[in-house]
């Protein structure tokens, strides 16, 4: 197919033709065309079905504000619905399809729905489809949306890579129309440091699609020499294919960048889009304006567009909408279509001006005090229908009809912030109000519709903030010479918002039925909704609705709107953060030994940590899990638990503020001892435990679980910064500069012995002892003698920098032993084994009592959350008890989340004994072995239950047990 | 045993990475230690660091620097001190004898990693990591912020060249989510 409706002139590159597809036909446009003007130039008006009655459409505006020619975009992975055909940038085999129809956008079975249109009005489902209520969620709605939606999504994979950043700037100015372009080069040429960014990918706007001059020359010419004047300035960035998205707290802005949508794929290594945080001093707001429609029967066929939108087309693509146009209009603006039509030799099938009076266009049928009441052309226009001031009815056939309503200036991002515009008789539009912090309006988003007031208002509007005025050049000042006009009257349906298929009937609906307030009005018709916001129909809306209520537009109401200002793609929200990289990784001191022994990492939290270390032939996680338990227990084994949180506590009030801390007394804590605290929340309840070391007078080193980590630190500073500021204390996390490794096992003193520089015995070096030592022949180091497994075991730390050569001379010295390492799965099992209280049981809802540890809340003294556990609900001594399980049937495994019953009773909360916390398979005791929550569970040992899931309706025998069930005197870890 | 040999964040050797307008360099060379006020002793403590170091205490987001030692300041009445590690290893020692009582002393020289950056993209890279204004923060910045969710000091140097710090088992994420914004540039 040839472009049948290419014109001279224009600001496309004809030395290149770019092949595309639309619904499988091929075409070719030239750079510089969009899809919508390249598939007009080929002569295609339909490019789109509409979202409710499926009637087809063709596009309406030449703009972002596009609410009906949305196509699917590119294919696979970079499928994107809802795409925008007049924003979309041609590029050579650019692949694009129709949406919303099936099978074909000719044919399309579901314009059904258009005969059935009596019985789908405003709000129709919900009063159809009430009953029965249950059919709702399960039929209705599904086949609703099927029926409905707009455009669909490839569900692979996004193909491409989004980033975020941040800009800053003097001012920043959105929008480079003539305003915005006054606006940066006075702020540019007074040295302010100026980002100016349009969505647009050629600067100018309406410059671009006029035609008339600025100075001497046209005002395309004198937007391409401003841009370049602009771009020689170091102070100024340029930002084109940039949409400023949102206005946000404090002035600070969203810009969305189409770094790489004009190109069939991004190159490498390069984001498709950035999504930029813009913190200006000042925001120059020349968003230009939108033309608005005028609603009358049947005005929603394909060939059906703005006149403004018509004459971009014309002048800046080349391209006329059709071979015969007719332009309706109630305002001056709209005839300017005419004369540039004309001038580019563009049959001018008749002009309806429904104003009577004013000028006539020589040449031409021009009806004024008409109206067009109707058109004809199932697929696209033919003809219309139109009645005199005289009441006659005359039919004009044409293909094309532009329409304009007047403009309402863009206050989009006047209103983010709760801006309410404010209504404006001479202009008949609502202009900005109640502006955000440090934002100015200029041009025609302000109301200042000519050139000259465009070109002013932007110099102006920089000068405001600082910068010398400049000289402008001459310029258009014409006045704005308008009636309103919002619809005709007919019995026909007439669209206000094309994109969500309503109309003035649904307006009327509303208004009958009482939901006349503007809100309710957009909520129960939909108008104004999904993916154009009502761009083009808001106002529209509002005006019938105002004509029905007998009360004028502001009395009324505006609808405001809300960020973003087009659609986003949740790719841009989110950035690099998906999939591997949602997070950052914190990797142990011994991560890249552990991946040599091929281990197998978990996440917790941030950090990996080798979860177990396979050896060849262990084909199951629990041959190495048993393997590292028994070999542990056996001889000696090491695991790595830097991840620990580290704080150090120091200051001549560090014991005190500790005592303050902890539960349990820590004051008189003698220096190289370790002690385990317990640490309460201020409600009482259970916030974290750990070890805290006296390494000197005034030096501690406190130990947090991992989780906690950060939690613990923070509740610490609030407590030293805002409860007792008066203390002496300093605190710093040491995570991450301390390498610490858990050394487990009856061997481990003799493997110990060999790398420690000091006597570590018994005598010299007892259970919870701790020292500064040395290492390898004066490396400095660490020593706790602490035991998580209940074996004999030791915590030795040095530097990060040697945690690497700690673990591989660990391992070394330990050959003789067959040391071996194990993970956080063994780590489990043998807390588990030993009763230890780990994350599963300190779980944000338990207390000390019920841990087992109620006698380490001091009485003697005071501390966080000792008075609140004293709370009756909290200090029954016949409630929870951790405790431990194993099963009546040595072979029968159970899980943690099991519920405790007794036998016989029903499996209802009423009935509850308690919850299982923890489970693990115990190679040592050749069972399961679980510690869970039971009712007055110290007196209960010996006693069966059922472990009963509801999730799984696994349902076991167990037997109560104490909670310590290997080595319950300890005989192992002071040995 | 044999002696325990200093390794950096990322496995053997310091990470690097280098392309046409930028370069991203591991600089395992620092040796590191927090300072941080005793209640009530700050004139005593900024006389002690006068004495050892000839610098005054910088104030928040300030860095100074002379001879070995350079100090930033990473919280109320804290900051960090910085020498070089083949001659200051002991630098927690160093600092506890000189400043006494003033000041809690910790040692944080293998809790942090320093990438060294520089090139022509830079401004443009930090954009795409940090909402710090590169373009207008002077020489001997050290500003708190986070890149990529995680923590980091930021240090604008003489010359253009930036510093970015951060704990040191973010590392490997730091060096990824630096090179991609480089390469994005």
């Amino acid at each position: 197919m040839t472009q049948t409706h290419r014109l001279r002139g224009g600001q496309i590159d004809r030395s290149q033709r770019l092949p595309f597809s639309f619904d499988g036909s091929s075409y070719v446009g030239h750079p510089g065309d969009t899809l919508a003007s390249a598939l007009l130039a080929n002569g295609v008006r339909l490019m789109g079905r509409s979202f409710k009655y499926h009637r087809p459409r063709g596009v309406l505006t030449a703009g972002s504000e596009e609410p009906i020619a949305l196509v699917e975009l590119r294919t696979g992975g970079r499928q994107e619905p809802n795409t925008r055909a007049t924003t979309a940038e041609l590029f050579e085999g650019l692949v694009a399809n129709s949406q919303s129809r099936w099978p074909s956008l000719k044919f399309d079975l579901m314009a059904i729905n258009d005969y059935m249109s009596p019985f789908l009005s405003a709000g129709f489902y919900y009063k159809t489809f009430m009953w029965p209520a249950v059919f709702w969620e399960k039929l209705y709605e599904p086949i609703i949306r099927r029926a409905a939606g707009l455009g669909s999504l490839s569900m692979e994979e996004d193909a491409d890579a989004y980033d975020k950043g941040f800009l800053h700037c003097d001012v920043l100015v959105v929008g480079a129309g003539p305003s915005g372009l006054a606006a940066a080069l006075t702020a540019g040429r007074a040295g302010k440091r100026v980002i100016l960014a349009d969505e647009d990918y050629l600067m100018g706007g309406r410059l671009n699609a006029e035609t008339f001059d600025i100075g001497s020359g046209s005002g395309s010419d004198w937007a391409a020499s401003v841009v370049a004047e602009l771009a020689s300035m170091d102070n100024v960035r340029l930002m084109t294919r940039t949409t400023i998205i949102g206005s946000f707290d404090h002035g600070v802005m969203a810009a969305l960048e189409r770094v790489s949508d004009h190109l069939a794929a991004p190159l490498k290594d390069k984001p498709r889009q950035t999504l930029w945080r813009i913190y200006p001093d000042h925001t120059i707001l020349s968003a230009g304006a939108i033309e608005r429609p005028i609603a009358f029967p049947n005005n929603d066929r394909p060939g059906i567009m703005m006149a403004g939108a018509m004459r971009a087309y014309a002048n800046r693509w080349a391209v006329t909408a059709g071979k015969s146009v007719a332009i309706f209009t109630n305002n001056d603006d709209g005839l300017r279509t005419v004369r540039d039509l004309q001038a580019k030799g563009v049959e001018i099938a008749a002009v309806i001006d429904t104003r009577d009076g004013g000028e006539v266009i020589g040449g031409t049928r021009h009806i004024q005090g008409g109206q067009v009441i109707d058109t004809k052309g199932r697929l696209g226009l033919h003809s219309i229908a139109v009645r005199t001031k005289d009441g006659d009815v005359k039919t004009i056939p044409c293909d094309a009809l532009g329409v304009s309503g007047g403009w309402n200036p863009n206050v989009h991002l006047t209103c983010h912030q709760r801006g309410r515009p404010a209504w404006n008789e001479t202009l008949a539009t609502f202009v900005p109000d109640g502006l955000p912090t440090g934002m100015t309006v200029c041009g025609a988003a302000r109301g200042d519709f000519s050139t000259h007031g465009a070109l002013k208002g932007g110099m102006l509007a920089a000068k405001a903030i600082g910068a010398k005025a400049i000289e402008l050049p001459h310029a258009e000042d014409a006045p704005v010479n308008i009636t309103p006009f919002w619809y005709v009257q007919g019995k026909p349906r007439a669209w206000v918002d094309f994109q969500n298929d309503v109309t003035v009937k649904d307006i009327k609906l509303a208004h009958q039925e009482n939901f006349r307030p503007v809100e309710h009005l957009k909520r129960y018709t939909t108008l104004g909704m999904a993916t154009d916001q009502g761009k083009t129909s808001n106002m529209g809306g509002l005006a019938v609705m105002a004509e029905m209520t007998g009360k004028t537009i502001p009395e009324t109401g505006t609808t405001i709107f809300r960020p973003p200002y087009t659609p986003v793609a949740i790719g841009a929200l989110a950035g690099r953060s998906r999939g591997k990289e949602f997070r950052p990784y914190r990797l142990t001191p011994s991560h890249q030994w552990a991946e040599e022994q091929g281990a197998v990492f978990v996440e917790v939290g941030t950090w990996l940590r080798a979860q177990w270390y396979p050896i060849a032939g262990e084909t199951h996680w629990r041959e190495s899990v048993d393997r590292e338990v028994l070999a542990t227990r056996g001889s000696v084994g090491v695991c790595d638990v830097t991840t620990l949180g580290k704080i150090d506590v120091q200051g001549t009030d560090a014991a005190a503020f500790l005592n303050r801390i902890y539960a349990n007394g820590f004051a008189k804590l003698p220096v190289g001892k370790v002690r385990y605290g317990l640490m309460l929340r201020e409600d009482g309840i259970v916030m974290d435990d750990g070890t805290t070391a006296r390494m000197s007078e005034h030096h501690y080193v406190m130990t947090t679980t991992t989780a906690n980590a950060v939690s613990v630190f923070r509740h610490m500073e609030f407590a030293r910064q805002c409860l007792w500021p008066d203390m002496d204390v300093q605190l710093i996390s040491t995570t991450d500069a301390w390498a610490q490794y858990a050394v487990a096992g009856p061997n481990t003193r003799r493997l110990l012995e060999k790398i420690v520089d000091q006597d570590i015995s018994n005598e010299a070096f007892p259970f919870m002892a701790c020292s500064e030592i040395t290492v390898c022949g004066g490396t400095r180091a660490r020593l706790f003698r602490i035991s998580f497994s209940g074996e004999l075991a030791y915590e030795i730390a040095v530097p990060t920098r040697y945690g690497d050569a700690m673990i591989r001379a660990i391992m070394k010295a330990g050959e003789e032993f067959d040391v071996t390492p194990y993970g956080t799965e063994a780590l489990g099992v043998m807390r588990i084994e030993k009763g230890h209280a780990a994350g599963n049981e300190l779980n944000g809802t338990t207390t000390a009592l019920e841990l087992g540890l109620g006698k380490m809340v001091s009485k003697a003294k005071d501390s966080i959350g000792s008075k609140l556990s004293e709370r009756d609900g909290l200090s029954h001594e016949d409630g929870f008890k951790l405790m431990g399980f194993k099963p009546v049937d040595p072979g029968e495994a159970f899980n943690a989340g099991s519920h405790f019953l007794k036998p016989g009773a029903p499996e209802t909360i009423a009935h509850d004994e308690g919850y299982m916390t923890s489970v693990a398979y115990s190679p040592n005791l050749g069972h399961t072995v679980g510690l869970g929550f039971l009712k007055d569970g110290g007196n209960r040992i010996g006693e069966q239950l059922r472990a009963f899931s509801p999730v799984t309706d696994k349902d076991i025998m167990v037997e109560v047990v104490s909670p310590h069930m290997i080595d319950p005197e300890g005989e192992r870890l002071r040995g | 045993m044999d002696k325990l040999t200093l390794s950096p964040a990322l496995g053997a050797a310091a990470h690097n990475y280098q392309d046409d307008g930028i370069s991203i360099a591991e600089n395992p060379s620092l040796a590191l230690a927090s300072i941080a006020a005793r209640l009530g002793q700050k004139k005593q403590l900024l006389g002690a660091v006068k004495k050892l170091t000839g610098l005054n205490l910088p104030d928040p987001q300030r860095l100074v620097a002379a001879g070995d030692y350079t100090i930033f300041w990473t919280g109320p009445e804290q900051w960090f001190v910085t020498a070089p590690i083949n001659t200051h290893e002991d630098i927690e020692m160093r600092l506890r004898s000189v400043l006494g009582a003033s000041a809690s002393v910790t040692e944080q020289t293998g809790g942090w990693t320093r990438f060294d950056v520089e090139g022509d993209k830079l401004a443009a890279m930090f954009e795409r990591l940090c909402m710090i204004d590169l373009a207008t923060t002077p020489p001997h910045h050290a500003i708190r912020t986070v890149i990529e969710h995680i923590g980091a000091f930021v240090i604008t140097w003489e010359g253009g060249t930036v510093s970015v710090l951060s704990p040191r088992s973010y590392a490997g994420s730091l060096f990824h989510a630096m090179t991609v914004a480089a390469k994005s540039v």
